[in-house]
């Protein structure tokens, strides 16, 4: 088990395109660390990095206290989780996780006691002379965790694992993963585009956007207090709604808008036009204090307890996600009105993206 | 939609498939004729089946001495063995290792080497009998197994280069990293997971390098002079002289030599087939 360190960490390829620039992290050992972001923001590749399949351009990473940056992977000892999986096709799940184990020269008992063990922990016993081809997406993608855990790495980091089962076996796995990660308590790496994943399972999370480390807080810390609009849009589900709004009399107001400010800003003066963040839970029918948003409804969807009202402030979409039965006679093209709490609504300069932060609010 | 009845498109192709078996046959049973009739004529009839049945030919053949009384069959045989065996140990060692290198690596050169390989494809191997019999003649290597091995490994490796890189291409990458992750060095990667992945490829470059060398005759005539360093075709040629033709021998020998090509390839054939890396990887 080992903790992590990068400095200051960049890549440029060959053709001098840059993909990251100055990640500074540090992953404390037994940490489940979630790298997030969109498509082509970097994640896998500052991951590759990490495992040493990807040359590390600018920056120092460390593992344990040790510069490892020209170190090559053998010699890491880390283990990955591939989104293909990339099980050997040609050997049985039994040869697939004692590979590693084998070209480390280890007696033939002790690893087929870690192979047996390891199946045991992932429920394959019953697998493991069959081939890759002979499996299920989701018995696949449990070998390829059997055979990074037979080893018991220092560092195990997961590309994307879950993103090529189905919706249900991806919502078990991930349960597993956390189940997995609470027994063996080793450090891991774990890179998903999918929010929800890295909400449920991280430690701390990590928000990547364009080669750039955003944010880099607890799950909670992110949804709470998101540094910037694009960390607010990116983190929590159903998104964010943001209204485009302008103060007026202390308060903040657009076409049928009105809502209080959330606290006393802690910059001397609040730009003229301001982005106005509310969560669709935030939002609901009943009178509070803190302001409301008339609109009229487009769609009216049942998720179960609650349903979502998509309706529109103007021109701009607007979801709120109440309990069902408050919503009864909502109907497309019937106006309703919209309550946030004093607190709920988060702001952001529209000219850099940037939170504004507020004292007595976060 | 009013498709054809199973059952009819099932006659028709097999019928099809039964003309194109006679059309390829019928020369086949036609040597097959003449090796088991004993006179030596050319035989102009059209029927492809031996009306008579003798060994005598492949007596004369394997029974074949020189003027000294040694045996020249069992020579022959061994010198093709020798020399298709070595030209496919050569020609796969050389082949699949540098195939591995110009499908993974970035170097100076890559390209044009491939291309290399591909332009001395375009010319066919009589062009280069005579330099390549200077080359021989300066190396004492004429009359020998090892200068005929060297030759014959020269004219194989580039195409077995092609064959095994076109395939190296197909292997997912992930599957490479998957093993350096799990502790593997290049070498042992190479040798545990790409080669066995490889299996089909490396079984056809393996044949075909061994076909190349085993029934090649124009070189091989060039370069050996001594009765004793023949392989089987050069042999065989003899049996086709100035003012007459032992056809019956000629036929017999054919059989012979075509024969273990044949077992090869039935051995082989379950081999031939990909499709080895599915369910590795997703997709």
């Amino acid at each position: 088990m080992a903790g992590l360190k990068l400095r200051g960490i960049g890549k440029v390829y060959d053709g001098g395109v840059r993909v990251l620039s100055g990640i500074d992290l540090e992953v404390a050992d037994g940490e489940f660390l979630v790298l997030v972001g969109p498509s082509g923001c970097g994640k896998s590749t500052l991951l590759r990095m990490i495992a040493g399949l990807e040359a590390i351009t600018e920056g120092t990473l460390s593992i344990d206290g040790r510069v490892v940056n020209d170190v090559p992977p053998k010699d890491r000892d880390l283990a990955m989780v591939f989104q293909s999986y990339a099980l050997y096709p040609h050997m049985t799940v039994r040869e697939n996780m004692g590979f590693s184990l084998g070209i480390r020269r280890v007696a033939r008992d002790v690893i087929a006691a870690k192979v047996d063990e390891a199946a045991r922990m992932l429920e394959l016993t019953a697998l493991l002379d069959r081939l890759p081809k002979e499996l299920s997406g989701g018995q696949r993608q449990r070998v390829a965790i059997g055979r990074a855990i037979v080893r018991r790495p220092r560092v195990f980091l997961f590309d994307e694992p879950l993103s090529n089962l189905d919706a249900n076996l991806r919502g078990q796995m991930r349960v597993e993963l956390k189940t997995l990660h609470r027994e063996l308590g080793t450090t891991m790496v774990y890179v998903t585009h999918d929010q929800i994943e890295a909400m449920t399972l991280a430690d701390r999370i990590c928000v990547l956007e364009g080669g750039h480390a955003r944010q880099i807080d607890t799950p909670t810390g992110l949804y709470d207090a998101p540094d910037s609009k694009f960390v607010a849009s990116f983190i929590g589900s159903p998104p964010m709604n943001f209204l485009s709004l302008r103060q007026h009399e202390g308060r903040l107001a657009g076409d049928g808008v009105s809502l209080a400010m959330p606290g006393t800003p802690q910059a001397p003066s609040l730009p003229a036009q301001i982005d106005v963040g509310l969560r669709p839970h935030e939002l609901g029918l009943a009178p509070t204090d803190g302001g409301s948003i008339d609109a009229v409804v487009d769609v009216v969807e049942t998720v179960g307890w609650d349903v979502h009202i998509h309706a529109r402030c103007g021109e701009t979409p607007v979801l709120a996600q109440v309990d069902g039965k408050q919503a009864r006679g909502l109907d497309h093209g019937v106006p309703v009105r919209l309550w946030a709490a004093t607190g709920a609504a988060k702001l952001f300069d529209p000219a850099t993206g940037k939170s504004l932060r507020f004292v007595g609010g976060v | 939609m009013n498709r054809q009845p199973t059952w009819l498109r099932a006659m028709l192709l097999n019928l099809a498939l039964i003309a194109a078996c006679l059309v390829t046959l019928y020369p086949v049973l036609w040597v097959v004729k003449m090796a088991l009739t004993p006179s030596q004529a050319f035989s102009l009839s059209p029927n492809p089946f031996p009306d008579t049945f003798s060994l005598s030919n492949f007596r004369d053949l394997v029974g074949a001495t020189d003027l000294a009384g040694h045996w020249l069959f069992g020579r022959w045989l061994l010198n093709s063995v020798i020399v298709a065996t070595a030209t496919t140990a050569l020609g796969v060692a050389l082949a699949t290792t540098a195939a591995y290198a110009f499908s993974r690596f970035a170097f100076p050169g890559k390209r044009l080497g491939m291309t290399l390989f591909l332009v001395t494809q375009m010319f066919p191997g009589v062009v280069m009998a005579i330099p390549l019999y200077l080359l021989l003649d300066t190396l004492g290597l004429l009359d020998s197994m090892v200068g005929l091995t060297l030759v014959y490994a020269t004219t194989a490796v580039p195409f077995c280069v092609w064959m095994m890189k076109g395939y190296f291409d197909t292997i997912p990458k992930e599957l490479e990293e998957a093993a350096l992750m799990d502790g593997a060095g290049r070498w042992t990667l190479f040798t545990r997971i790409v080669l066995p992945l490889a299996r089909p490829a490396l079984v056809v470059t393996a044949l075909f390098s061994f076909m190349t060398a085993w029934n090649e005759f124009i070189l091989a005539a060039t370069f050996l002079s001594d009765e004793t360093s023949f392989t089987l075709p050069v042999a065989l040629q003899r049996y086709v002289g100035d003012y007459s033709t032992e056809w019956g021998r000629f036929a017999a020998g054919a059989i012979l030599v075509s024969t273990p090509v044949m077992a090869l390839f039935f051995a082989l054939q379950k081999h031939l087939v990909g499709g080895l890396t599915a369910g590795g990887v997703k997709g």
